[in-house]
């Protein structure tokens, strides 16, 4: 695969997940052995980006987010999905030479994951796909939970709120 | 007296991937490629002159009582590639409905009357005097009131939607309600994931059921691949039922028909006519593609505004919408949990949870540009692609409708903007806007951006050098053949275009019953 495709593919991730619309349903097991090796990139991914300890919202650690972000992987194409594993693993290790941590991003502190993450944002254009789509993945894994909603005074009770179908309009000639 | 409510869940729409014998054997006076904006309108007005009409739906048959109660779950089911439709660069997310109804199942029940320049142009440089603002009135008038069509009540806004209107009369900017195709509406948000109390008048609850009553017949899980011809003329088409759970081919279908309409949206149809014979011969089928682009601009407010009570779209800014007056225009949004995650660049950590800590402050305008069809649909080794970037004339207006946006929310008081940029933008003057859109590049994932009006692949003109239909909608090339759906849009008309579809659908039909 050359450099251009790669990025061209893995923008097309970062791009759907922008849009806030991702979906949480699909069938995880499809992808569970590709994506099963990236738990503790996340895990870390979701220490550093959403820090929630201090703030008035629904904790992170209460949701299940590992388990969200890999349903919203499971909803894209196969060969995404391959080429988002190989961006994953690429910004897991190349830690070891750039910015000389000497560790995975995996085994980074949440402040140096942060650190690590703006590097990226700030690198080339391969370096700032990969990291918006991890950023990306995290947020709706979160966002995307309605667990999350209470954070939104009243939006829980707005947007489920029981009324009746109207149903289908008589026809007005 | 009450009266017995008829819900969705009776309509007795035909599950494709159950037919077996002889029911497989399909033939009709008119079949009709998709049941969205186009479809369904056509559907209602063939039946009504007494023809026999079945309607093939690629996507699954769902009752509003099954749609998702939240946005996010509703991409995995209403939504065309769950939501994953993007362009060939990756940097813009190209949304669609799926499924019985298309996409008014998941529009934001926006309606606008096509700009009368916009009609006189197509009709100056694409001969399409029929669609001129006088002869297309009337079309407008008739399915405005079939379908509630209003401009948003005083008690439809949201909290940013009058921060736009009171921004703007600040500002000196013409600005306005927006119409929508709403009845008795709930207020729940629930547009853009599918209106499970059936206020919003999408096809499901309107043209659909009104065409059933007049006969058609509404096949869900089949999924047209080719249009079939024969001596020039088109004849049938060659389809495939799909499971509605593993999504995977069960059985091939032919089925013919005297005439053939095509309306399975502006990137579908040109892929269904791509796999054809007969409907390609000047190059044109796929070409010209437009959707203008929208990016979102979040105002950060110091009372508490609760952003997402109110209609998902209130009111705009029409000052700009002339492309000599620069080609775009705002529109103020509900300020929803899982678009303002991501719609903005505030920062990573804790600038991020500061930011998303603050949802009750803030307020959401987004924009549409009128952009050039400078984009192509086509098959790329089997898969799907559409190429699609913004030249820097669309790039200009895109930076110059952020500009705007961040102009009403700081005017009528936000403390902070943030931009839809992968920069971080916190900024409270426009001297920091200006300073900040200098900045910025017209490259690949400089601007989040969405699209939710794909439009003008198979281009309609009475010049069959540069279109692939004529002013009465059917193929140059291949008798017998209409297209019904923006596909047709000889140019970017920059509004929401679904009342648009629903006019010239019903123009179209005219010439289809000839």
């Amino acid at each position: 695969m050359n450099r251009r495709h790669f990025i061209k593919n893995l923008s097309l991730v970062s791009a759907a997940l922008s849009s806030g619309l991702v979906s949480t349903l699909g069938n995880a097991t499809t992808f569970d052995e590709t994506i099963e090796k990236h738990t503790a990139l996340f895990e870390t991914a979701v220490k550093a980006l959403l820090p929630t300890a201090n703030y008035p919202v629904v904790q992170a650690d209460s949701l299940p987010l590992i388990t969200n972000i890999k349903q919203v992987i499971a909803n894209l194409d196969a060969p995404l999905v391959e080429e988002l594993s190989l961006g994953l693993s690429l910004f897991n290790n190349a830690s070891y030479i750039l910015g000389f941590h000497f560790k995975p991003f995996a085994d980074m502190s949440p402040e140096q994951a942060r650190d690590y993450i703006r590097s990226w944002e700030q690198g080339l254009q391969a370096q700032k796909v990969i990291a918006i789509t991890i950023k990306k993945l995290v947020y709706i894994g979160y966002w995307g939970d309605p667990r999350s909603w209470p954070s939104f005074p009243s939006f829980d009770q707005i947007t489920n709120r029981e009324l009746p179908a109207l149903g289908v309009t008589e026809f007005k000639g | 007296m009450s009266t017995k409510i008829r819900t969705t869940a009776s309509l007795p729409i035909i599950d494709g991937s159950t037919l077996t014998g002889d029911e497989l054997n399909i033939t009709a006076d008119v079949i009709i490629i998709g049941s969205g904006a186009g479809g369904a309108v056509n559907a209602f007005e063939l039946a009504s002159r007494g023809l026999k009409v079945v309607v093939f739906e690629a996507g699954d048959f769902f009752p509003s009582s099954r749609f998702p109660k939240d946005i996010i779950n509703s991409m995995a089911t209403l939504y065309q590639d769950k939501g994953f439709q993007l362009n060939s660069s990756g940097d813009l997310s190209i949304l669609q409905g799926a499924g019985i109804g298309g996409s008014t199942l998941v529009n934001g029940a926006v309606t606008f009357r096509t700009p009368d320049h916009y009609l006189k142009a197509w009709g100056n440089d694409f001969g399409l005097e029929n669609f001129g603002p006088d002869k297309i009135r009337p079309y407008f008038e008739k399915i405005e009131k079939r379908l509630s069509i209003h401009e948003n009540l005083p008690h439809e806004t949201n909290a940013s939607g009058e921060i736009l209107l009171k921004a703007s009369k600040k500002l000196g900017y013409s600005a306005k309600m927006l119409g929508r195709n709403t009845k008795d509406c709930a207020l729940a948000g629930k547009c853009l994931s599918g209106c499970r109390y059936d206020r919003k008048q999408s096809m499901l609850v309107s043209y659909i059921p009104w065409a059933i009553d007049k006969g058609a017949k509404f096949y869900s899980n089949v999924r047209v691949n080719q249009v079939v011809s024969k001596n020039g003329k088109a004849i049938g088409v060659n389809a495939q039922t799909i499971d509605p759970n593993t999504r995977k081919v069960k059985q091939q279908i032919t089925a013919f028909a005297d005439k053939i309409v095509l309306s399975a949206g502006a990137i579908q149809s040109p892929l269904i006519a791509l796999n054809s014979d007969g409907i390609k011969e000047n190059n044109q089928v796929g070409r010209n593609f437009a959707c203008h682009p929208s990016a979102i601009v979040v105002g950060e407010h110091e009372q508490e505004l609760h952003g997402w009570q109110g209609a998902t779209l209130s009111s705009y800014i029409d000052e700009f919408e002339h492309p000599d007056k620069g080609g775009y225009i705002i529109e103020a949004g509900a300020s929803l949990p899982a678009l303002l995650s991501t719609a903005v660049e505030p920062g990573i950590g804790k600038e991020y949870m500061e930011f998303m800590a603050k949802g009750v402050h803030f307020s959401t305008l987004a924009s549409l540009i009128h952009d050039h069809n400078v984009g192509r649909v086509y098959w790329d080794n089997g898969r799907k692609k559409i190429d699609y970037d913004l030249i820097d004339k669309d790039y200009e207006t895109l930076v110059n409708s952020i500009r705007t946006m961040s102009e009403v929310l700081l005017a009528d008081g936000a403390n902070y903007v943030y931009l839809p940029t992968s920069k971080r933008y916190k900024l409270s003057s426009m001297d920091e806007v200006n300073q900040a859109l200098a900045e910025c590049k017209n490259v690949p994932n400089q601007f989040y951006m969405t699209s939710y009006h794909p439009q003008g692949t198979m281009r309609m003109s009475t010049d069959s050098s540069n279109s692939v239909v004529n002013k009465n909608g059917e193929s140059h090339d291949l008798k017998n053949l209409f297209i019904s759906d923006a596909s047709l849009f000889p140019t970017s008309i920059l509004v929401n275009p679904q009342l648009t579809v629903y006019a010239m659908a019903s123009m179209i039909s005219e010439h289809v019953a000839v």
